[in-house]
């Protein structure tokens, strides 16, 4: 008798815990449907949602600083879409250790092994890295700016002209022309921008060493020619 | 003793290669040259202040989340002028007799666009409470809506009126130089 009454009140107990996890389990699921309701999804236009926050600017002037008159006869562009990894390395002193012909280590004065006879710089990457997609455009040309009277000298139906060296005038690499397509840790705004920086004065190498600046210059020779010609001379002679 | 010398030369070269403490890796993908015959006469210095103010709300907008405002300043340098790529002699009308000069010139178009990166600075950037500070991919994405913003607004800058006014300017001044009493310049 006490054994059977034992059994039932112990099943009474299993079957009450069961029925209050069943209960705080279902509380907890109606609780998240009526949040998505009512926070989230706002079926019932309550307008009480979390409004989602997109990325937006608000409206600015944009401010005429400085307005300059230029001659600039860009002749020749060099475009590049490159790839541009960037990684993070930590920085730490690396002892040196004396050791003799045969490998074996020098005692110090104080007779310790491992005499230490210097440090060196060292580093080792960290993991954190950032991964960029640019590009960028490298504009050449004549800047007719720098041609004075003396420059420009006609002889019956011959023009001669004195033509400045040609140069670059722009590296372009605008906000839209780079994606960070990985990146792995916190990098700041100013650490990409100068990410940026040093590939645009690599870039500018790279369109020399590709021909930019002689491909402007026979270019734009060729150009100023015809378009001075078209000015009634018979013949156009440019100096370098 | 050829060991030593080998060991001496073989961490030299090491230490050659290892390069500067940065590691940067430039992979061309793509890259090509282009002639052209652009005649930039103008140039605009546009300062830009891009400002986000992304305060998220809730509650029928009497319940904050949290602020997250960045600011950025940065300065553009807008070239115009003239493209004479198809330029051509059927374009000039000379009359030596009467030392006269039409020329019609294209319309004046924007040459270049440039937000140089060592110009744009990062003012300010404040986030509360429960909001995330901006990703460094957020920001560069506010920066290209500033550029969008800038590029809109050209329109309205005057800089191709300014561009035309220059280039007959250029242009009168050296035909007056090789002689001609009568310039005429157009653009269409």
């Amino acid at each position: 008798m006490e054994h059977n009454t034992f059994d039932n009140e112990s099943t009474n107990s299993v079957a009450s815990f069961i029925k209050r996890k069943v209960l705080i389990i279902a509380a907890i699921v109606f609780g998240l449907i009526v949040f998505f309701c009512v926070f989230v999804f706002d079926p019932f236009h309550l307008n009480l949602t979390i409004r989602p926050s997109s990325l937006s600017i608000e409206k600015t002037d944009n401010v005429v600083s400085e307005i300059k008159k230029i001659s600039e006869f860009t002749t020749a562009s060099y475009f590049t879409e490159q790839f541009v990894l960037q990684k993070r390395y930590k920085h730490f002193d690396r002892k040196i250790y004396a050791t003799s012909s045969t490998g074996s280590k020098i005692k110090d004065a104080l007779g310790f092994d491992n005499k230490v006879i210097g440090t060196v710089r060292d580093s080792s990457e960290t993991g954190e890295l950032i991964a960029l997609i640019v590009k960028c455009k490298v504009r050449a040309g004549f800047n007719l700016s720098h041609l004075s009277e003396e420059d420009l000298q006609i002889k019956g139906d011959t023009l001669f002209i004195t033509m400045p060296k040609v140069e670059i005038f722009d590296v372009i690499m605008n906000p839209s022309d780079v994606e960070v397509y990985h990146r792995k840790g916190k990098w700041s705004s100013k650490q990409v921008l100068d990410i940026q920086e040093e590939t645009k004065s690599l870039v500018a190498k790279q369109a020399e060493e590709y021909g930019l600046l002689e491909t402007a210059r026979k270019g734009g020779l060729k150009r100023i020619k015809d378009l001075f010609k078209t000015f009634g001379f018979a013949e156009v002679v440019l100096n370098e | 003793m050829r060991t030593k010398i080998i060991t001496l030369l073989a961490l030299s070269m090491l230490a050659i290669s290892c390069g500067p403490s940065k590691d940067k890796l430039l992979k061309q993908k793509i890259q090509g040259l282009t002639e052209m015959a652009e005649l930039g006469t103008v140039e605009y210095t546009v300062r830009k202040i891009i400002k986000s103010d992304d305060s998220r709300v809730t509650l029928g907008d009497k319940l904050k989340v949290g602020d997250r405002k960045c600011v950025f300043s940065c300065f553009a340098y807008l070239k115009a002028g003239i493209d004479l790529k198809n330029f051509s002699a059927d374009k000039v009308i000379l009359d030596k007799e009467n030392n006269s000069i039409s020329v019609t010139f294209p319309k004046a178009t924007l040459l270049s666009f440039n937000i140089p990166p060592d110009q744009i600075v990062e003012e300010f950037e404040i986030s509360t409470k429960l909001r995330d500070p901006f990703t460094v991919e957020q920001k560069m994405q506010l920066l290209q809506m500033g550029e969008a913003d800038i590029k809109a607004d050209i329109e309205s800058l005057g800089i191709l009126a300014d561009a035309e006014a220059n280039a007959a300017y250029f242009f009168k001044a050296m035909l007056a130089n090789f002689g001609f009493s009568s310039i005429n310049i157009a653009f269409e």
